[in-house]
């Protein structure tokens, strides 16, 4: 008899199907495990006997057996569940959705809490001043007015992937112009002015700052940072619509008036209100993950992978814990009300 | 499911109780018979064969001897399996079952060459 030892590609082979045979349920992996690799040692060597190598078309065979004859081992060992099992899967399953569901409502919530809340938002801020006001706000202090746009115009996406490379232009098609943190644009700023020198930021609430301190003149003058792009689009008049994103899933779609003859002012009227989806925070965690799988860039922000890892924490560790619990508190109730059920015999 | 002796047989449990039919076999005998039988129709997997096997041992359709083969010449934990009285009389009641339907098949074939005989002449 060829010992193993003498042909190692057969010892590989039997191990790796060795391995595979494990996941065939423990009763019958007790009974066949030792039959089938005897049978799988006989038909390594008749292969390598007749063709003098063992290709992948052997292999192939093995892989589509294994897998077709292990799912009807344990779809058969199913069918012997008992009532008891079925109703531990079953609570389980449960569990896990509604802490995942619970855990992801309060995400939802918590990421959508200005729903909730009073705002003075632009559109009011606009409306309820009269109109000589909103003249002297846009005509007089300002000699220019800029607006946080998200522009549709493919012209200027090109210019700004041309000047910043890929990773804006794509952040602008991703509607994350100067909503997103991730790469430091200003964020919600909305109007900006310049007046002899002097940078003014309008925000959301209606606030007025100079942020003079915060513009390197000389690199928007270079035309180099993100922000001269940023200002390059905003100072483009022709600019009729624009959209301002309360959050990551909704918007409001604005329309720029001209006040004054000379170009020098504008206003903006409110013309629609957009929501979409929020369903994406009850599927975060595969959303996230997706987003870490396929974008190389978001494993450069560390902050975007500590959500990953903060959801994955809450969304996907917290219900498993949860679901462990419940079933250790029904398992052990269960065994109480038996132990009752004996004693009262 | 086997008990009844009209249903028909699985092509895979009806070759390995044909390969037994004339001897007790091991597993890969087993296989190499049913590949042999079914002229290379049927080619069992190890994970097939030991499937059906497991089933025909419940189903009480074959049994597995005592005897084991010598270690010198071969591996001793090699099972053999025979068939029992019930799997003998289905795999009968099966021939039985594929000798009707050849009588039946010789039959249409005669009907056929005679309808067209007639069809040449219309």
């Amino acid at each position: 008899m060829i010992k193993l030892k003498d042909d190692p590609g057969l010892y590989r082979s039997l191990a790796i199907y060795k391995a595979l045979l494990s996941f065939y349920p423990k009763a019958y992996q007790v009974k066949y495990k030792d039959q089938m690799l005897i049978v799988f040692k006989d038909l390594y060597r008749e292969q390598k006997n007749s063709k003098g190598k063992v290709g992948i078309q052997f292999w192939f065979e093995i892989l589509v057996d294994f897998l077709k004859t292990v799912m009807q081992q344990h779809f058969k060992l199913g069918k012997q569940f008992s009532q008891r099992s079925l109703r531990f899967v079953f609570i389980t399953i449960i569990t896990f959705l509604v802490s995942y569901l619970t855990v992801s409502s309060v995400f939802w919530f918590f990421f959508n809490k200005d729903k909730f809340e009073k705002k003075t938002r632009l559109a009011n801020f606009v409306t309820t001043y009269d109109k000589e006001l909103k003249i002297h706000i846009f005509d007089t202090i300002f000699n220019k007015a800029a607006l946080c746009v998200r522009i549709k115009d493919e012209e200027v996406l090109q210019k700004c992937e041309k000047q910043v490379g890929r990773m804006i232009g794509d952040s602008l098609h991703e509607e994350e112009l100067a909503y997103n943190e991730r790469y430091e644009w200003p964020v919600d700023l909305f109007f900006v002015k310049q007046q002899h020198g002097t940078f003014y930021l309008l925000r959301w609430n209606g606030e007025l700052t100079n942020i003079s301190h915060t513009v390197n003149r000389q690199v928007i003058a270079n035309k180099q940072s993100y922000f001269s792009v940023f200002l390059d689009i905003l100072q483009r008049r022709n600019c009729r619509h624009f959209n301002v994103w309360a959050n990551s899933n909704s918007c409001e779609i604005y329309e720029i008036v001209q006040l004054s003859n000379n170009n020098s002012g504008y206003v903006v009227r409110l013309i629609a209100h957009e929501t979409e989806n929020d369903i994406i925070f009850v599927f975060l965690i595969p959303f996230l993950a997706f987003n870490l799988l396929f974008d190389p860039y978001t494993w450069r922000d560390w902050r975007f992978v500590l959500y990953f890892g903060v959801f994955f924490l809450f969304e996907v560790v917290f219900p498993l814990i949860a679901s462990a619990v419940v079933l250790v508190f029904y398992r052990k109730r269960r065994k109480k009300k038996q132990i009752d059920c004996e004693s009262s015999f | 499911m086997f008990s009844d002796t009209s249903a028909p047989l699985t092509p895979a449990v009806f070759y390995i109780l044909l390969s037994l039919g004339v001897k007790e076999r091991h597993g890969y005998e087993i296989m190499k018979q049913v590949q042999e039988d079914s002229k290379g129709k049927v080619r069992l997997g190890p994970g097939t064969l030991y499937g059906s096997i497991k089933r025909m041992l419940e189903e009480g359709l074959i049994k597995e001897m005592d005897e084991r083969p010598d270690p010198l010449l071969d591996d001793e934990r090699r099972r053999y399996y025979t068939l029992t009285v019930l799997g003998r009389k289905m795999l009968s009641a099966e021939l039985q079952r594929f000798d009707e339907a050849l009588e039946i098949a010789k039959r249409a074939k005669l009907s056929i060459s005679f309808f067209t005989s007639v069809l040449k002449y219309i």
